[in-house]
């Protein structure tokens, strides 16, 4: 190659990625440099929940950091109730659809996203907003309703839960992207992300019969999801975790990224202005090794939108 | 006069298609408004309409018996599913042995008339039970929803689960449960039918559907009637052979018109076109060759109020006594008193009166709380659907089961109605809940609640226990379901026999201060 040649090249190669690195959207996450400092925790706030999550996903190392070219992605938001995204029931639908929209961009094959629902699963898709915004950014909406796509797994260090069945697409897919809406639980005080796992097995009444914190962390050593993402844009606090009205949603505009679910509940936690600790199943996963609730030792990134 | 036949099979084909998908229709894939209208023109469904809402059931019933009366039982063949549901496993039998030879038979009508006025005559006494037990539209629909559906249902989910392991989702499966013991009749009345119609073509037409004999009475004094022109016959008996209800008599060259259910098939089979409508009052002879007028004599009146008596003295039983004493019998056992009843349907007694049990609402109910039962609600009404908390529950933005109602039995609630229908309330079973028995968290109740009548509230510990507020229940049943303690679930819902409004939860708007730094 000439000299001239290679300058000319460079010089168009340079202004093309510095197009790319000013240009809105999901393509400047691409200009994250390696080397840049690691977090166990990315904290937002202040911005849109999908706007947001660009600003956060970034900060910890960009999706394809987590998600491959040509790999299988499943994302598990909650879409348990048939409610509209203003009360704050389901993962927010915009949230949900750019995280669909990044794997896409890193190269991903094929990106999954289902959820074993608690009301009519199809009204839940669709009335979450979820179905629609995850068939915009070209992913799959995969039905979790009946036991056939749930196969018998292990859990070998469980004490009340020795064994469960977990949704097919969780035991094929090459990534699981599990991204839970912060809220109030009747039962388990708070639902974030090991809660949130309760929609991957089938027999869920199990759970409930039988220590339900004692069972969520549990399962928690199951398997640590891949990607940790906690939706706190609108979060219900209090008749959860369905809800009453839209009176019982705050305006919390967050967002929590992290590869430990203890952790990130921990902070979730906190954020709701609940202690950690009293959050039954958040010490017992703690103990049992899943991860750290203490906070002060882990390494945070707050950001502002 | 030749077209007449596929004119027939054509009609009747487009309605029992629509019927049947509509029962059958899981995906959600057709408005019921296109639909409801085919069902509206069943006759004893429009019977039950009548007292709820008078005018457009009466124009329907008008329009019915004057056609009848004009051309005789058209509806039998083209409007009734039981009916075409009967030619089609005729015309399946035929295919396997194509030479049926149907011949005359002597007419039944004491014994058919005698049924046709006791479930009238019940019906208009207060118990629709022999009309529900016998109404062809109600049987055809407790067949088709509670055993072709699941056959249906099945073949769906395999079909699925094949095209999903090459990652075509354009299917889904379909969730479908169904209590067996509801389906005790159906089975039994699909066995009846099936041999009846392989037997003797029509004869369940002919000898005890209800809604045959009032055609019946009416296409006996009919205007247009079909008669053999003697001239014409050729005796072949070809007619005879074809004829389903077996009232054509080559012998005497004679058409029961009274028993003919218009099928057509002896035009279509007559080389000679001798087979012909005849305006009975331009040819006086037709009237009286062709029918004996009735004559209500003895034998017909013992049996009639013979019968009639022995069901009245059976309805006089108190229904309510039954449950009462299950629910005395054993203290332990907590279970709602009388069966819940749909939202929409007022109250037990109205539901009692109205309902048909032809199971449309079971089968087009999304979450398949609504089952068939047996004899939940007395002998009386049996099969009659209930909310069966064990299976499901029933969705809080859902009126699905009123919005297809073909009875009036569940009248239609707007969404804001349906939020603040009181079909039950709840009742927690404190000793039996799991975080008083186990003192472990579990909130399974309260989290289904759609209104929060179930909440949790601090107990021993960090715990939370459930307590119930019965104003804003709306009898759901979501809590009931929930529960994961059994076989005694440690909170039920109990029926109101008369449904309330419930009260609007209340709440006020919360704030939070985005501003606030992260708390850690």
């Amino acid at each position: 190659m000439k000299r001239r040649v290679f300058i000319q090249k460079s010089i168009g190669a340079g202004l093309f990625a510095s197009a790319v690195s000013t240009a809105p959207g999901i393509n400047n996450l691409f200009a994250h440099a390696p080397g840049t400092e690691m977090f166990d925790l990315v904290a937002i706030k202040g911005g849109e929940p999908a706007a947001m999550f660009d600003k956060a996903i970034q900060a910890f190392g960009g999706i394809q950091k987590f998600v491959k070219k040509g790999q299988t992605v499943v994302v598990k938001p909650n879409i348990g109730w048939n409610k509209t995204p203003e009360y704050a029931a389901n993962t927010n639908p915009q949230l949900t659809g750019q995280i669909v929209k990044h794997c896409y961009a890193a190269g991903a094959k094929i990106v999954y996203v289902f959820d074993n629902t608690c009301n009519n699963w199809q009204k839940c898709y669709t009335n979450s907003g979820i179905e629609k915004s995850v068939k915009d950014a070209g992913g799959k909406m995969v039905p979790g309703n009946t036991e056939s796509y749930y196969h018998g797994v292990q859990v070998n260090k469980g004490k009340k839960l020795q064994s469960s069945k977990v949704h097919e697409l969780i035991l094929e897919s090459d990534v699981f992207i599990n991204v839970p809406v912060l809220k109030n639980h009747g039962g388990a005080a708070l639902t974030m992300t090991m809660k949130n796992l309760m929609g991957i097995v089938w027999d869920r009444s199990y759970w409930h019969r039988n220590d339900l914190h004692q069972c969520i962390a549990d399962f928690s050593t199951y398997r640590q999801p891949d990607l940790n993402i906690l939706d706190a844009y609108r979060v219900m606090m209090r008749n959860g975790p369905q809800g009453v009205s839209t009176n019982d949603v705050v305006n919390m505009k967050s967002l929590f990224i992290s590869t430990n679910m203890v952790s990130i509940d921990a902070a979730g936690a906190k954020m709701f202005g609940m202690e950690p600790e009293k959050v039954g199943y958040i010490p017992i996963a703690n103990q049992m090794g899943v991860g750290e609730m203490d906070l002060s030792k882990l390494n945070i990134k707050k950001m502002s939108a | 006069m030749k077209h007449l036949k596929k004119i027939r099979v054509t009609l009747a084909l487009c309605v029992f298609l629509l019927i049947l998908l509509h029962f059958l229709d899981t995906y959600d894939l057709v408005a019921h408004k296109y639909v409801n209208w085919v069902f509206s023109l069943q006759i004893v469904p429009a019977l039950m309409r009548l007292s709820s809402n008078l005018i457009v059931p009466l124009l329907i019933l008008i329009i019915v018996l004057f056609i009848t009366l004009l051309f005789g039982r058209i509806y039998c063949s083209v409007i009734c599913p039981l009916g075409i549901f009967q030619d089609v496993i005729i015309r399946i039998k035929r295919w396997i042995k194509p030479k049926i030879k149907y011949k005359y038979r002597r007419s039944q009508m004491y014994v058919h008339y005698g049924i046709m006025v006791m479930s009238i005559g019940l019906w208009l006494a207060g118990s629709a039970f022999l009309l529900t037990l016998l109404d062809p539209y109600s049987n055809f629909g407790r067949i088709t929803g509670s055993l072709i559906k699941p056959v249906i249902v099945q073949l769906n989910n395999f079909i699925t689960h094949q095209l999903h392991n090459w990652d075509i989702y354009v299917l889904h499966t379909v969730d479908y449960k169904i209590v067996i013991k509801g389906l005790v009749y159906s089975l039994l009345f699909l066995g009846t039918i099936t041999w009846l119609s392989l037997w003797r073509g029509r004869l369940f037409c002919n000898l005890i559907c209800p809604v045959g004999g009032i055609l019946s009475i009416i296409s006996r004094y009919g205007i247009l009637k079909l008669r053999i022109t003697a001239s014409a016959c050729s005796s072949c008996g070809k007619c005879m052979q074809a004829c389903k209800a077996e009232c054509i008599s080559t012998k005497d060259k004679k058409i029961d018109f009274s028993r003919c259910i218009s099928c057509y098939n002896c035009i279509e089979n007559c080389d000679n076109g001798a087979i012909q409508f005849v305006n009975v009052f331009s040819d006086k002879k037709v009237s009286a060759t062709n029918n004996k007028p009735l004559s209500f004599n003895r034998r017909y009146l013992i049996t009639g109020t013979l019968g009639m008596g022995l069901t009245l003295t059976g309805l006089a039983q108190p229904q309510q006594h039954k449950h009462r004493h299950r629910h005395a019998h054993n203290n332990k056992v907590h279970q709602s008193p009388h069966p819940v009843t749909p939202p929409g349907s007022g109250s037990l007694m109205h539901f009692n009166e109205k309902c048909t049990a032809c199971q449309l609402c079971v089968s087009r109910c999304p979450t398949n709380v609504l089952q068939p039962t047996l004899f939940d609600y007395g002998f009386f009404n049996m099969s009659q659907p209930r909310m069966n908390y064990m299976v499901n529950y029933c969705s809080f933005d859902c009126t699905v089961c009123a919005d297809v109602c073909p009875t009036g039995a569940i009248q239609s609630l707007t969404m804001d109605e349906k939020h603040t229908c009181q079909i039950g309330k709840v009742h927690f079973i404190k000793r039996e809940c799991v975080v008083h028995t186990d003192l472990t968290a579990c909130g399974s109740c309260s989290e289904h609640c759609p209104t929060q009548a179930v909440y949790m509230v601090p107990y021993k510990g960090d715990l939370t226990i459930p307590e119930v507020n019965p104003d804003i229940c709306v009898g759901c049943g979501a809590c009931e379901y929930a529960c994961p303690v059994l076989p005694q679930k440690a909170i039920i819902v109990k029926a109101n026999t008369i449904h309330q409004i419930a009260e609007k939860p209340a709440t006020d708007k919360l704030e939070f201060d985005a501003e606030t730094d992260f708390p850690f």
